[in-house]
């Protein structure tokens, strides 16, 4: 990036100016929106303008609807995450660390990976309806692949004389796991949480679009369903904004305190 | 192939296996999980019929016309975005923020725009790969080092000169990996969208057969999503990504 | 920036802060409910109640409000329901767009 050089003692002014620029792009944005309005002349169902949104913004919490949407997503993401993680990197070390099992298991692994969690949904509705339970094995599928898939990539990387060498120095097997294993395959374990809980995120929107009666997606479906647009709208920022607050504090630290300590992550990007 | 290879394929083995068998030893409503027979008697009719062929031409047309309508406007409008500095400042929380709204969550209002059918569709596609693009565009054209540009401008680049010596050459790196990622988002915009607001294409033949119970269909469905996108990642994305890589660099951010 | 702190250090005020920001809503919505109860005199028992809104409920309330009874009409900002369960009630009337409950003869 341009301002690479910034050290230290960036006067306050500079540091302020690109925030200040960004804030004023998303106001001219909102700007030309509103006054668009008026403009187009279409109805507001069709084409609501953003004192609407804002109107519907304030009624949905008036009402109490979008805190409990809010968390009701929320938990359900969490939820699934933290399964989906748990079972990627347990199942993925128990593979990694036998040759034979993760040429065995591979292609099967790789096969389910490439049925997206959208496909799976209408299985999943079927077995077991539409409700919390499809939702929550959806999200679990969806973080657990990206997860295996690279814990198992990470674990199949490390220097075997590495191990042997920890070996030999008197290393139990759990030493080797915890010091050696766990720690070389950690920044391939991140970058499979990241795709993951990035797929996920859109997976739960979706599946919420299909399977809920709560939570945001549900939101955005049935406001879209009730033409009442500008709700939808309110759904489509705050899934906007919890995703920017999701990566913010939870994705890019993790990653960040795993490049300061355990060196390179792959870019999230390249999965495979 | 060597036999190492092979066994790779004997979970698969099983698994069919195990669905053959299960139905004689477990009972359970078959609209569960239809006996595999009749899952294959299935895949004959609908690829003598020539519907399941149908279904995929569709979404993968659809497919192409989305990323294309995507890439076709992001690259020139984010290089323009890039060029600027100060009009890259300005748009680039809004652009992070656009991208960030989910592909599918655009469904429902792309339903209100156009309708149920390919115009939602493949607007949800191209908005998922716009985005994207966009994004990546203007981190590539910005990672170009300031140093190349004044190289090029010193020997007279100006313009479209400028345009194609360095700054589509500098950013494609970026973009070409940017790809993958935007298509692999862009494939579940398109599940998703026919899905909910398709009239036919594959999402569309999966979650209908749902209504009817037709489980053998949603089954079939499944695992034509999973190859297709298996075989369009291997054989075209993973290449090009690598070539890409291998000619122009390393890639870093 | 001179002070380089831990990445995660953000994680976990972020996770903080929504502890706090929940508890201190189920606290509110607690203290909120104990309020609206006891105004109505509320036992241990199973009664009929009508619940006054701050507005006309929509499908959101009206299904939530199902859950803790028979509800039987809908007037206004006023829900009737009978044979509500006092727990679930106390539940119910966290939310804070509940402005009162009433006892109610039924019908």
């Amino acid at each position: 990036m341009a301002g690479s050089l910034a050290a230290p003692a960036v006067p306050l002014r500079r540091r302020l100016e690109r925030p200040a620029k960004g804030a004023l792009g998303i106001l001219l944005f909102l700007l030309a929106w509103q006054v668009s309005v008026p403009l187009v002349g279409l109805e507001p169902y069709f084409y609501p303008a953003p004192s609407d949104v804002a109107a519907a913004f304030a009624d949905l919490v008036r009402k109490g609807i979008l805190p409990v949407y809010v968390i009701d997503s929320l938990e359900r993401y969490a939820v699934g995450v933290a399964i989906g993680t748990f079972a990627g990197i347990v199942l993925g070390v128990l593979i990694g660390l036998s040759a034979t099992a993760s040429r065995l298991l591979s292609p099967t692994i790789n096969f389910l990976f490439a049925i997206v969690e959208v496909a799976w949904i209408p299985i999943f509705v079927i077995w077991w309806g539409y409700g919390y339970k499809t939702i929550l094995i959806a999200l679990t599928y969806v973080v657990f692949f990206p997860v295996l898939y690279n814990t198992l990539v990470g674990v199949r990387t490390v220097p075997q004389p590495l191990i042997n060498a920890v070996r030999v120095l008197g290393g139990s097997r759990r030493q080797v796991l915890a010091n050696v294993v766990l720690p070389a395959a950690l920044p391939s374990i991140i970058t499979g949480l990241r795709v993951g809980a990035g797929f996920a995120f859109r997976g739960l929107i979706f599946a919420e679009i299909v399977a809920a009666k709560t939570g945001l997606g549900y939101l955005i479906f049935e406001g879209a369903q009730t033409q009442q647009t500008a709700r939808t709208i309110v759904g489509m920022i705050s899934v906007g904004l919890l995703w920017l607050l999701i990566d913010r504090f939870y994705l890019k630290p993790v990653e960040r305190a795993t490049v300061e300590r355990w060196g390179l992550v792959i870019e999230a990007d390249q999965r495979t | 192939m060597k036999p190492r290879a092979f066994i790779g394929l004997i979970p698969f083995a099983l698994a069919l296996a195990a669905w053959a068998i299960l139905p004689l030893v477990v009972d359970y409503p078959s609209y569960m999980l239809p006996p595999l027979p009749e899952v294959w008697v299935h895949l004959g009719e609908i690829v003598g019929d020539g519907s399941l062929a149908g279904h995929i031409v569709r979404s993968l047309g659809r497919l192409a016309l989305g990323f294309m309508l995507g890439v076709g406007l992001a690259v020139p409008l984010g290089i323009a975005i890039a060029l600027n500095r100060h009009v890259a400042d300005t748009l680039k929380p809004l652009l992070t923020f656009l991208q960030s709204i989910a592909g599918i969550a655009w469904v429902p209002l792309a339903i209100i725009w156009f309708g149920i059918g390919i115009g939602s569709v493949v607007f949800v596609i191209a908005n998922t790969i716009f985005f994207a693009t966009l994004y990546n565009t203007i981190v590539g054209v910005q990672a170009i080092p300031q140093a190349l540009h004044r190289a090029v401008r010193s020997l007279g680049g100006r313009g479209a000169g400028l345009a194609t010596v360095l700054i589509l050459p500098g950013a494609l790196v970026q973009l070409i990996v940017g790809f993958r990622t935007a298509m692999a988002y862009g494939w579940r915009a398109l599940v998703a969208g026919e899905m909910i607001a398709g009239t036919n294409g594959l999402g569309y033949m999966t979650i209908e057969a749902v209504q009817w119970y037709r489980t053998e269909t949603v089954l079939l469905g499944m695992i034509a999503i999973g190859l297709i996108w298996l075989a369009m990642d291997r054989l075209v994305f993973v290449p090009v990504e690598r070539a890409t890589v291998q000619r122009w660099g390393i890639v870093q951010r | 920036m001179t002070q380089r702190r831990h990445p995660l250090l953000q994680t976990a005020a972020a996770t903080l802060a929504v502890i706090v920001t929940i508890g201190a809503w189920t606290a509110w919505g607690r203290m909120h409910a104990a309020g609206l109860l006891s105004a109505a005199g509320v036992g241990a028992a199973k009664g009929h109640y009508v619940l006054t809104l701050t507005f006309a409920p929509e499908g959101f309330h009206v299904t939530r409000l199902q859950a803790i009874g028979r509800l039987i009409e809908v007037h206004g900002a006023d829900v009737f329901l009978m044979d509500v369960d006092p727990v679930a009630l106390r539940d119910a009337a966290t939310a804070y767009w509940i402005k009162e409950v009433r006892p109610w003869p039924g019908r």
